[in-house]
């Protein structure tokens, strides 16, 4: 070896290469995040026990009172259940519809580079043109209406039904993002070595088999990331809402982004707004750290 | 090295202090008055008329440039209220008038974020009718420019082929809609699935039945003599359901869009939809050339006299009181307001002037409404007269529960009853 590797420590130097040392490649960028990120947002929360209207010089402390408001408002309690239906729904169908296509474009199939590429194209378009699409096919007249037809269904207003409207939006964000799951799972999948597959079809494992026993334990770093982008995204979920129902027909798919959006903005109640604002945050916070600590502790049990 | 150093920060130091002058330069021009730029906000709905004010006003006033920013109503009222509460909005602001609404007149008046207008000389020329929503404790904060209906607009041209007439009361309206039905059409599009549009059709019933009979009857509320559900907003809801039940509209009106709805009228397949004038144009975009149009009121009893509708001021705009350019902006809005300003900007939108102008030619589209106009059978958009923004919010919401026949009558009003007791907000 002609290479000689650099003294572990330069006398009166910073030791870089221990632990300690890493800390200080933190700081320009924690810096920033504090400054940016979490200082604006302390202060803004702070809003959320003031009467504070978004306009008025004047903001009063009025302590927890936003707080209390929102455990008693029906509309408020509606739009959490919403919103947890909403992301549990999406959370789980999305990521099994994304892996049995993952499975589907991982095998060996002609044309499957092309499929790829068409099941991940609705994850690049913007959320709220595909809401603007979906409102079109799932319309009265709407394409999805013309086709079931053929099948003699009746024509649904999709959107417009009370008890249709919460489905038909979970269909078109996981028609949307299905493919998002589906690559997640792919590179995942690739980077399963061929041998072991090998190995248990020499064994004599089936399909199903091969997929549980050999398989899923591989997948379970990308079941983990999956599953929490899911439920965040579910759990925040408003461009779709907006666009294609605006929390209607009669506020049955409001969800806490668009209560939160119609109270700051169109009703003038900044602080109410920002007060449910920080219960989604602590909401997003206890689900996804909940999920973060479970399926952490499996990922390390089928390793 | 170090001179490299030190030659830097000596440009830069230039250069700060050349971009200092040169603002100070603008700053000195702007106020004396020679050339200045007055700076504009307002609603995509507005832009025809942004281009053509802007045209008119530099051309009769050298050096002015008016510097206009169009945005739709969500964004405007976000960028519009933070942009006041932190002393950067634009000269001249879009403000609704009445109340109601987060830019509305009163909201931002109450934060004194606008100026009095009342010395400016339309103050006087504006009619009675509309003076409640465009004043406060009889000083004039907001130029009203353009007024605007809810009225029905009907597809002529499909109504004289199927012969039908457009009903003028509310017996013949009801067998209006069962020969559309039997001809396999609908008699009125609804655009339920959009939350405002909801509001159309009880906004063109009330003037008739609420607001006709009892002229102080916002005032009576908000004194809180009277209330939603104890009046007949009632019948109003009540006859929006019989409408639905009676197969007024056309199937899935709940999941029907206002781009659709205005389509269905446009093609014939809906004879009618209750709309906003400006909405008018657009059918008109989407209709095979030569369709003709007819924009009429809504019966809602059977006595066609009693008949009345719902008109409003449309665009009406302030002056930012921390504007730094306020002489220039009030001028600009003088103009707005005058007789040929009014003019240019209604033509421009196809629609007409709040404070009516001699020199203004209308389509004759809307004859019927102007002339309700000048008889005084108008009522204000009844938000406007509302003590916040959310009343108008719950009655899109309590609509469509109404509509998916989920909530009655009395339970829907009596929402809204307590949206309006929440007061001032």
């Amino acid at each position: 070896m002609a290479l000689d590797r650099p003294a572990r420590r330069r006398k009166g130097g910073i030791d870089l290469n221990g632990r300690r040392g890493l800390w200080l490649f933190l700081i320009p960028a924690a810096a920033i995040y504090i400054f940016i990120v979490l200082y604006p947002s302390i202060q803004g929360a702070a809003l959320s026990f003031t009467d504070w209207n978004g306009l008025d010089p004047v903001k009063n402390f009025i302590g927890w009172d936003n707080y209390v408001k929102l455990f008693h408002d029906p509309k408020a309690l509606a739009s959490v259940w919403h919103t947890l239906v909403i992301a549990i729904t999406i959370m789980i169908v999305q990521n099994l519809v994304g892996l049995l296509i993952a499975l589907g474009v991982n095998s060996k199939i002609k044309s499957r580079n092309v499929l790829r590429v068409i099941f991940f194209a609705p994850a690049v378009i913007t959320p709220v043109a595909t809401g603007y699409l979906w409102q079109n096919l799932l319309g009265q007249k709407g394409a999805v209406n013309e086709f079931l037809s053929f099948f003699g269904v009746p024509p649904t207003t999709w959107l417009g039904d009370q008890s249709t409207a919460i489905w038909a939006i979970c269909v078109v964000i996981i028609w949307q993002f299905a493919g998002y799951s589906m690559v997640i799972f792919l590179a995942n999948l690739q980077g399963i070595p061929r041998e072991i597959i090998e190995a248990s079809m020499v064994d004599g494992a089936g399909p199903i088999r091969r997929f549980w026993s050999i398989v899923r334990p591989e997948l379970a770093p990308s079941i983990t990331i999956n599953l929490m982008l899911s439920i965040i995204g579910g759990l925040k979920i408003f461009d779709q809402v907006w666009v294609m129902t605006g929390g209607g027909p009669g506020g049955s798919t409001e969800t806490m982004s668009t209560f939160l959006y119609k109270n700051a903005f169109q009703f003038g109640d900044f602080a109410y707004g920002i007060a449910i604002a920080v219960v989604l945050a602590i909401l997003v916070g206890i689900i996804s750290g909940g999920q973060f600590v479970i399926l952490g502790r499996q990922n390390r049990g089928s390793k | 090295m170090r001179y490299k150093v030190v030659g830097a920060l000596a440009a830069s130091t230039l250069l700060i202090a050349g971009l200092a002058a040169c603002s100070n330069d603008t700053g000195s021009s702007s106020s004396s008055g020679g050339s200045s730029t007055v700076t504009w906000a307002l609603l995509t709905s507005e832009k025809p008329a942004a281009d053509v004010v802007k045209a008119a006003y530099e051309k009769a006033n050298p050096g002015v440039t008016i510097n206009y920013t169009v945005s739709d109503v969500d964004n405007y009222q976000t960028t519009t209220r933070t942009q006041l509460s932190s002393g950067t909005a634009p000269d001249v602001i879009y403000t609704w008038a009445g109340d109601g609404n987060p830019m509305a007149m009163t909201v931002v008046q109450k934060a004194g974020l606008i100026v009095d207008l009342s010395n400016e000389p339309f103050a006087s020329k504006i009619p009675t009718g509309i003076a409640p929503v465009t004043s406060i404790d009889g000083k004039t904060y907001v130029a009203p420019i353009t007024f605007s209906g809810i009225g029905a607009a009907y597809n002529q041209t499909a109504m004289d082929a199927a012969g039908l007439k457009a009903p003028t009361t509310w017996t013949e309206l009801m067998a209006f809609c069962g020969t559309a039905k039997s001809m396999g059409k609908s008699a009125f599009a609804l655009a339920a699935g959009t939350p405002w549009n909801t509001q159309l059709i009880p906004y063109a019933l009330t003037p008739t039945l609420v607001y006709g009979p009892n002229p102080d009857f916002a005032a009576q509320m908000s004194a809180g003599k009277v209330t939603f559900a104890d009046s007949e907003w009632k019948t109003a809801f009540d006859k929006y359901k019989q409408m639905q039940d009676a197969g007024c509209f056309q199937d899935g009106d709940l999941g029907t869009s206002y781009e659709d709805a205005l389509k269905l009228v446009a093609t014939g397949d809906a004879f009618g939809s209750v709309q906003v004038n400006s909405s008018i144009a657009a059918m008109q975009q989407d209709a095979a050339s030569g369709t003709q149009f007819s924009y009429l009121p809504m019966p809602a009893n059977d006595n066609a006299t009693s008949t009345r509708m719902a008109g409003a001021v449309g665009a009406s705009y302030a002056v930012n009181a921390s504007s730094k350019n306020q002489a220039a902006a009030i001028k600009f809005i003088d103009w707005l307001a005058s007789d040929e300003g009014s003019s240019v900007y209604a033509t421009a939108v196809a629609g007409i002037p709040a404070i009516p102008s001699t020199t203004f030619k209308a389509d004759p589209l809307l004859a019927t409404f102007i002339q309700f106009q000048t008889d005084g059978k108008t009522d204000p958009f009844m938000d406007q007269l509302w003590p916040n923004s959310k009343v108008q919010q719950v009655h899109f919401e309590v609509l469509q529960q109404l509509l998916a026949g989920s909530l009655s009558s009395t339970d829907a009003l009596k929402q809204m009853d307590a949206a309006y007791a929440e007061g001032e907000g």
